[in-house]
């Protein structure tokens, strides 16, 4: 057990040493939240406006990055296999047929992060290399 | 004028509960403006019909139209609290005089009580349909317009009243059942070139979606009674009763007669696959009678291309043996009026497109028609005494925005 988790913090760590720039996209939420880890579904459910219930009770608020940052359309592509404008034409449905409105864009990782970090049923994703202690990652998308 | 009247009315008291909610919000509040829009050009290859989307007079022959597709539409989305929002959308399209009108598609006051529990009261969306909510936002669909030889068959985008839906986890997915009532006038087109009037009364239905997945599918039913005034058809019914053929008149007319739309249909879109089928049947005790269609659709997402190809019918049986009105002699032409009314109508759509997301927000369609109608015009208007059932190729491209 121990071992094989020694083996996979060095496998990341190679990883990370390799790819300094891009180790993977971080789903977060505040650092003091009760939210369990969330898997894939989970996430792209969310995502995708097919659910707003927020892991562990309440209604979950959405940050999303801005379309010019490329782990935007990443995030979407893992997550769902989506592009970005297919995920575009997903929200266009639900809002123009009044049933939800789209995560909120903020410009960057770091306001995003701010934004979770401030707590409630927040939640983000953001650039790996970005994760701080203000923030706890629920699912990591390599 | 006096629907102008109530419609200002509406508006009205929604925004003075808007600003009343908005004063006792404490938390939560936001709000968002949101648009859409089509520029679409359409042309067909025969001067014999009128090709058009239901609901509207004016359409395109060998000379092509601006004004079947395209439109331009608003929404306003005030979020008072968790619990209470408010949503209005205006669209301006071609409307059944032919005129590129706006009108308040949708203004409602949503209140949700639990989580899975959502009340909506004010002007709402007719929900029959598999896109209803989102039909006229050409960037939210796959096709280029909504295959007529369903979305012809009941024509009514949204009424007046109210509605519950309750949303749960069912088994691996989401189950929603929303049930509504309320009532609603629209205008139809009429060949008489004045417009006709849909009366509907006590509407009443019921609709389940599901998700699983990346599979979404719907049914459900509505029925309404249904007054239908027209200055083409009324002149049929008055001289039916002149010559002693009221009770043919009677059955004939659509004067608060029941009418039943039921409709299925499901959407598959993952892995670059897009499928989606879609099943409509309209039932009515009136010269409506009945009358149903569906489409298939298959596409394919490569990268920012999307072609696809879409199989549609519809059919509306003959009930000419109904009605007993002699062929002959002064009553010939009431005859085949009658005749005209209830024969049986068809028609069959082979459809090729392609649409390419151009910018993030904007996508550029092209898509060819091959139909194939009844010698009485299937769902084609303006169709010429010598019309002999022959094909007809639609052309059209558009370009689609959201913002």
């Amino acid at each position: 057990m121990t071992s094989k988790m020694i083996k996979w913090a060095c496998a990341l760590a190679l990883a990370a040493g390799a790819m300094p720039a891009f180790a993977g996209i971080a789903v977060v939420v505040a650092a003091g939240s009760s939210a369990p880890s969330m898997s894939k579904d989970q996430v792209s459910e969310l995502y995708l406006g097919k659910s707003s219930a927020f892991p562990g009770g309440g209604s979950a608020k959405l940050y999303d990055l801005p379309e010019s940052n490329p782990v935007r359309e990443q995030f979407y592509q893992k997550l769902s296999g989506k592009s970005a404008s297919q995920v575009k034409a997903v929200w266009s449905r639900l809002i123009f047929s009044g049933k939800a409105l789209p995560p909120k864009e903020l410009g960057s990782d770091a306001e995003v992060k701010k934004a979770v970090a401030s707590g409630g049923t927040s939640i983000g994703y953001i650039d790996s290399s970005a994760v701080d202690s203000s923030v706890k990652v629920v699912l990591t998308l390599p | 004028m006096h629907s102008l009247g109530r419609r200002t009315a509406l508006v009205s008291a929604l925004l003075a509960l808007a600003v009343s909610q908005a004063a006792l919000a404490d938390d939560g509040f936001s709000y968002r403006f949101s648009g859409f829009g089509t520029l679409g050009y359409v042309q067909t290859n025969t001067n014999d019909l009128t090709f058009l989307n239901p609901g509207q007079e004016k359409g395109a022959t060998k000379s092509g139209s601006l004004l079947v597709d395209s439109r331009l539409g608003a929404q306003v989305d005030v979020n008072f609290n968790d619990q209470l929002s408010a949503t209005v959308q205006g669209l301006a399209q071609q409307d059944a005089k032919g005129q590129f009108e706006p009108t308040l598609e949708w203004a409602f006051l949503r209140y949700k009580p639990l989580d899975s529990v959502s009340v909506r009261v004010g002007r709402l969306g007719w929900p029959a349909y598999l896109v209803s909510d989102y039909r006229y936002v050409g960037y939210a669909n796959p096709w280029l317009r909504a295959p007529l030889e369903v979305y012809d068959l009941a024509v009514l985008d949204y009424f007046d009243g109210g509605d519950v839906t309750w949303t749960h986890a069912l088994g691996p997915g989401t189950v929603s059942v929303q049930v509504l009532a309320g009532s609603a006038d629209t205008d139809l087109p009429d060949t008489s070139q004045q417009t006709a009037k849909l009366g509907v009364h006590q509407l009443y239905g019921g609709y389940v979606t599901y998700d699983i997945g990346d599979f979404h599918l719907r049914g459900g039913a509505s029925t309404a009674h249904i007054d239908y005034t027209s200055g083409s058809t009324a002149p049929l019914f008055a001289g039916l009763q002149q010559a002693g053929f009221g009770s043919i008149a009677d059955s004939l007319e659509a004067n608060n007669k029941r009418a039943t739309f039921v409709s299925l249909g499901g959407t598959y879109d993952a892995h670059n696959i897009l499928a989606t089928a879609e099943y409509g049947a309209l039932h009515s005790s009136s010269f409506l009678a009945r009358n149903n269609g569906w489409y298939g659709t298959l596409g394919y997402h490569f990268g920012s291309w999307t072609p696809y190809v879409t199989y549609g019918g519809t059919n509306k049986p003959s009930e000419v043996n109904s009605y007993g009105v002699p062929a002959f002699g002064p009553l010939l032409p009431l005859s085949q009026g009658v005749d005209a009314l209830v024969s049986h109508t068809y028609q069959h759509t082979t459809s090729l497109g392609v649409r390419w997301d151009v910018y993030k927000n904007i996508d550029i369609k092209a898509q060819l028609d091959h139909v194939t109608p009844s010698a009485n015009g299937g769902d084609f208007a303006d169709v010429s005494p010598t019309y002999d059932g022959h094909s007809v190729n639609v052309y059209s491209a558009v370009v689609d925005f959201v913002f």
